[in-house]
């Protein structure tokens, strides 16, 4: 994070006073973070693009009721969160597979085309079963390991205790290692 | 502690987010317990492969600008009243409430039966301790 959140806070206090072109800099810091969860919790890109635009909306039109005790980033994911939940009550079913393309980039280069390929397998499988798990095992998830929020940030952030988030951080990485030994057993089956 | 009550705090040892006694308690009870050492272990497998296969995208400046020229159409935000509003202990009598007049208007909390109710409240104490004392005297007297 290139900006502390007393600097933040500054930025909206001269937003609020009507200089507009500050949002520039929150957008900037905050748009890779709010897409990558957004995208993860969806798992379409163009729906996770339009979601993080509507998400930084909602955030300039509600910047008056930010309080500055609490932390942005906890505030603004929390607008973040209750923007992709919504969207998903909307529209049910999830999409699978994920887009081709994104894949590639997390591939290491070294080892053989085969280790490769497993990598490959394996990082896609991942994906489907995240977005095959409970909205709020994913959301819990996500925030811990794309974002790398602490606990204690996540419970800020979805508006819980603690102890709340570590059970269900507990229950979703159980969920998520049942359904990838699920998957590697079928595949031993099918070979 | 437990087993179970342990593998709850796993994603806050591996963070380093606990107090430093919860730590070694826990770490303590990992040296002698191999299941628990081995649920750490896994969690933290998962945990990495978790971190390597969704990897991070980032957007394009076209973003940002779209988002600017949508906001530059919005009005300019306003700061919420209520949390500007000053502390409560700035105000030395804030819990002082005068008792309004229409208490002495209702025919259950009239002045008169106030002053009744102390009055009998009064006389009976006063009475009690009389009729004790004297009982006490009438004891001695007949000792």
């Amino acid at each position: 994070m290139p900006y502390s959140d007393t600097e933040l806070s500054d930025f909206i206090s001269t937003i609020l006073s009507g200089e507009v072109g500050k949002f520039r800099i929150i957008v900037e810091v905050f748009q890779n973070p709010v897409f990558n969860f957004v995208y993860r919790i969806i798992g379409d890109r163009e729906e996770a693009k339009d979601i993080a635009q509507e998400t930084f909306l909602k955030v300039y039109k509600s910047l008056g009721q930010y309080d500055h005790a609490y932390k942005f980033s906890s505030w603004l994911f929390r607008i973040a969160t209750t923007v992709s939940i919504s969207y998903l009550r909307k529209k049910k079913p999830i999409f699978l597979p994920f887009d081709e393309g994104l894949h590639y980039d997390m591939v290491s280069p070294r080892g053989s085309p085969e280790e490769v390929c497993e990598n490959h397998e394996t990082s896609s499988q991942i994906q489907e079963a995240m977005l095959l798990l409970p909205s709020k095992y994913r959301l819990v998830l996500v925030l811990k390991y794309i974002n790398e929020f602490s606990c204690q940030e996540i419970a800020k952030t979805l508006d819980t205790n603690v102890k709340n988030v570590e059970t269900s951080l507990y229950r979703g990485r159980k969920m998520l290692a049942a359904s990838l030994t699920q998957n590697f057993r079928n595949k031993r089956y099918k070979r | 502690m437990k087993c179970s009550t342990i593998k709850t705090y796993c994603d806050r040892y591996l963070n380093k987010e606990l107090d430093d006694f919860t730590f070694q308690l826990i770490r303590k009870h990992l040296s002698t317990c191999p299941t628990c050492m081995a649920f750490f272990q896994n969690s933290m497998i998962l945990a990495d492969l978790i971190k390597k296969s969704l990897s991070l995208e980032s957007l394009s400046s076209d973003f940002t600008d779209q988002i600017m020229q949508a906001v530059e159409n919005l009005p300019v935000p306003q700061a919420d009243v209520y949390l500007s509003f000053p502390n409560v202990s700035e105000y030395p009598n804030f819990n002082y409430r005068p008792i309004s007049p229409n208490w002495e208007k209702g025919w259950t909390s009239c002045r008169l039966w106030r002053d009744l109710w102390f009055t009998l409240g009064n006389y009976s104490h006063e009475y009690y301790l009389k009729s004790s004392l004297n009982n006490l005297r009438g004891e001695r007297n007949a000792g």
